[in-house]
């Protein structure tokens, strides 16, 4: 188990250093460049060819590569050309703030997809399930842009509950979690639903109903678990995008998380940007599907990890 | 594991990420309290202002509040008053102006201000290392250019500190829209400070001021806060003593903060227009004006159908501004047929009829004696404009008018901002997008920004529009001092450009559409920069 982690955690190596190259690559030979304006006057010549001697982007690619890496390996993320602020700081500032609202936002999903996802399996085409799989349709159709400003319409506006928006505070943090658990929590409850509709079905199943297992026992411990497995395989992913920022519900609720400055670095081909916050997504998302393995483990005793 | 000892600690982990989640929402917290303490204002941002230094980026709509400039402009007023320069004078062939330094007066720090920081302010913006995007507005300051492109030292620049309390600029060429130029740039900075610390100067441990206002705290991405600098040297009269920036990326969920109470004046969002002109009380908090921003479409002068102004002036009497304005913006943008904006020096009155307004008669007639009646034989043309839901909807309108009024074929591109710049001084495109805001309120600006060949190299000036006569204009209209003689001058020059030559279409003034709450008096500052210093709250 140990050598098992020990050893995915190296293989973070290679993977961190092919993504690097691929986006290292695509974001160089995209045309524009960080030194142009747009609507404005552009910098003088000798200046943008100044900034680019300065930033050693005359250089070629692989050596600019080969730079980068170097201050990676120190820990030096560099700095955003268009701010000057070190991208280091931009990580250790939005980071702690997107992951809070992204772990909310999981716990929000996870607490209303499974047991909605249950409840409907078990009521196969009553009313609870239609409830259910409507909500799940509703939930993945209505996008963020529209479900926060209904949210904040509602429940700060004429409610007067709730902070518009920005973060700090427990009340500030309800709306944007709710928004962002909301899609996530639909597709978890289809799944949950189709998965445990297969489940229960299974011979074991009926096996336990004879020996007279109580039903609640069966639902949770024979069924859910082995139906989960499925759901666990979306968990990594969907934890790797939620903890890294959520550009929509961020940008909506005012919140100074990462979200942004994904979208922000590549408009504005802020190199450094871009770089670190691909290397940052991937980080979490190898992290997240070397956990979604030790659970499947943990739930299936049959798969064994080596 | 049984169950019960897993859901314990399933429960434990649920737990702790809540815990978890309120002590790092509680380490966000340290809002300053605002109740019964100083007079506080929260306004609105939509962005992080990033570079508060105002020698290395544009001032912005809030950096005017940090740092002092020699003189001030009162845009209702439309007249000069001195700030950090109580008194100027200018040598009889225009080049040489001497102002005198305010006495008696400190930095936030307690050091006191003397011409010397004025010399060392516009040395650093003319710094290659700084390498500000402004460096070309003093370009007309002696040697600034050999010093900006590296090829002569900084102290070369003709800004000199004669003694404590005395500024000497020297100008290549007199230059008549240079004073009121100095409004927006050229601050003193604090050499001791700005040396030490590098980039890092403007941070709130560090900042040093000389402005109305100081940087207190700040967390980046989320809030400024400013907070009133004693040491100022009008700080008697300046009200409020804190202001809150807050930043908030989307527009309407800062409406949404306005009508809650959490910000105390907003620009209202195109889509909430109608609502608040027809709400009891926020139409009674609503105002609108055009600001002092021009938009317009350019030709490709150098390339074929537009190298020939018959064609140039059919597709600009085929655009009906009003109908574009009234029904497709309608975020109160007034049309125009002239490109210098209202409030500057050069604006010309739409009485005086310059320009060429919509008539779809007139422009087929002009295709036609081009030599393409009905649009027979035209070639296809492509419109570039930078992606936005904005500017994408004035181009389809543009598309349908020119269709339809003149039977020409019109492909849209649009294009992701960060590859516009590029695209367009290729000379990608026959027509393209572009807009120009002012920095000071002269049409210098903006003619010779864009349009006088000496600013750009040829290959460089995306539309290639280039004239002998246009250029002469402008010159003199900078040597002028006669108030009435430049106006004549600029208006000459803007109907060479935009109905004899015609190189562009103007199209429209953006507004600055905006709720303020009763108890805010907000005065309009002059361009699109906040004075904080000149407003005040009753409570």
């Amino acid at each position: 188990m140990l050598s098992f982690i020990f050893r995915r955690i190296l293989w973070l190596i290679p993977v961190l250093l092919v993504i690097s190259m691929i986006t290292f690559a695509l974001m160089l030979s995209v045309p524009g460049n960080p030194f142009e304006g747009t609507g404005e006057r552009p910098l003088p010549p000798e200046t943008v060819a100044r900034l680019r001697a300065h930033y050693g982007l005359d250089d070629s690619i692989p050596v600019q590569y080969l730079r980068y890496m170097q201050n990676l390996l120190r820990g030096d993320l560099g700095p955003s050309y268009a701010t000057r602020r070190s991208v280091n700081d931009m990580v250790a500032a939005g980071l702690p703030i997107s992951a809070t609202l992204g772990m909310l936002g999981l716990v929000v999903a996870l607490s209303i997809g499974i047991p909605l996802g249950v409840a409907s399996a078990l009521n196969q085409n009553r009313a609870i399930d239609h409830f259910a799989m409507f909500f799940a349709m509703a939930g993945v159709s209505v996008p963020a842009m529209t479900s926060a400003p209904l949210f904040i319409w509602i429940f700060s506006i004429n409610l007067g509950w709730l902070p518009v928006a920005r973060w700090g505070t427990w009340q500030q943090a309800v709306m944007p979690a709710i928004i962002l658990g909301i899609g996530p929590a639909a597709v978890l409850a289809r799944l949950t639903r189709a998965s445990m509709l297969q489940v229960i079905r299974e011979d074991y199943i009926r096996t336990a109903r004879a020996k007279g297992v109580p039903e609640r026992r069966i639902t949770i411990q024979h069924a859910l678990k082995n139906a989960l497995i499925p759901v666990i395989t979306v968990l990594g992913p969907l934890f790797a995008s939620m903890v890294t920022g959520a550009v929509v519900v961020e940008r909506i609720f005012a919140i100074p998380g990462m979200g942004g400055y994904f979208v922000g670095g590549v408009s504005s081909r802020d190199y450094p940007v871009i770089m670190g916050m691909v290397l940052v997504y991937t980080f979490f998302l190898v992290l997240s599907n070397l956990a979604v393995d030790l659970a499947y483990a943990w739930v299936d005793p049959r798969i064994r990890l080596e | 594991m049984n169950t019960k000892r897993k859901l314990l600690m399933l429960s434990i982990v649920a737990v702790l990420i809540i815990a978890g989640a309120s002590q790092a929402l509680a380490a966000g917290r340290s809002e300053p309290a605002a109740a019964a303490g100083p007079v506080t204002m929260n306004y609105h941002i939509p962005g992080d202002p990033t570079i508060i230094d105002p020698s290395a980026n544009w001032i912005g709509e809030v950096g005017a509040n940090f740092f002092t400039p020699l003189i001030g402009f009162d845009a209702n007023a439309n007249e000069i008053y001195p700030r950090g320069a109580t008194s100027w004078t200018v040598s009889d062939d225009g080049t040489v102006w001497t102002f005198d330094i305010r006495r008696d007066w400190l930095w936030s720090d307690g050091t006191p201000l003397t011409a010397a920081d004025y010399e060392y302010g516009f040395q650093a913006i003319v710094d290659p290392e700084t390498a500000s995007p402004t460096a070309f507005r003093l370009s007309v300051i002696e040697n600034a250019q050999a010093v900006t492109n590296g090829s002569m030292p900084v102290d070369q620049l003709g800004v000199r500190a004669l003694d404590d309390h005395t500024l000497q600029i020297t100008l290549e060429a007199p230059a008549s829209w240079f004073l009121v130029s100095l409004s927006s740039i050229g601050y003193a900075l604090p050499r001791w400070v700005r040396e030490e610390y590098g980039t890092e100067w403007t941070n709130p441990e560090t900042i040093v001021v000389n402005g109305p206002y100081t940087l207190a705290s700040r967390r980046v991405d989320d809030v400024y806060v400013l907070e009133k600098n004693p040491n100022y040297y009008d700080a008697d009269n300046v009200q409020i003593e804190r202001i809150n920036l807050i930043v908030v990326p989307q527009q309407s969920t800062a409406m949404a903060m306005y009508e809650n109470g959490e910000l105390d004046t907003v620009m209202v969002p195109i889509e909430d227009l109608d609502r608040v002109q027809r709400d009891p009380v926020l139409s009674q908090e609503f105002t609108s004006f055009p600001r002092l921003i021009s938009q317009f479409y350019w030709f490709n002068v150098g390339r074929a159908p537009f190298d020939d102004v018959l064609v140039r002036r059919a597709f600009a009497a085929a655009v009906d501004k009003d109908t574009l304005v009234s029904r497709i913006t309608r975020g109160g943008e007034v049309a125009t047929d002239t490109i210098a904006p209202p409030g500057v020096v050069g604006y010309v009155d739409p009485s005086l009829g310059v320009g060429i307004s919509y008539d779809p008669a007139q422009a087929r007639a002009w295709l036609a004696e081009a030599g393409y009646p009905g649009g027979q034989g035209f070639p296809a043309v492509t419109v570039g404009f930078n992606f936005n839901e904005f500017n994408a909807s004035v181009a389809q309108a543009l598309q349908s008018m020119w269709q339809t009024n003149l039977g020409v074929e019109v492909t849209l591109s649009g294009v992701e901002g960060g590859a516009y710049g590029s695209l367009t001084s290729g000379g990608e495109f026959n027509i393209y997008r572009w807009g120009w805001g002012m920095a000071y309120p002269d049409a210098n600006y903006i003619h010779e920004g864009i349009f006088h060949s000496k600013v750009m190299s040829e290959t460089e000036r995306t539309h290639r529009y280039h004239s002998d006569e246009f250029d002469r204009l402008i010159d003199e209209a900078a040597t002028a001092t006669d108030q009435a003689q430049r106006e004549a001058l600029y208006l000459q020059a803007e109907r060479l450009l935009v109905e004899e030559d015609m190189g562009i279409i103007p199209m429209f003034f953006p507004a600055d559409n905006r709720v303020t709450k009763p108890y805010l008096n907000r005065v309009q500052g002059p361009l699109m920069v906040q004075e904080f210093w000149n407003w005040t709250i009753t409570q």
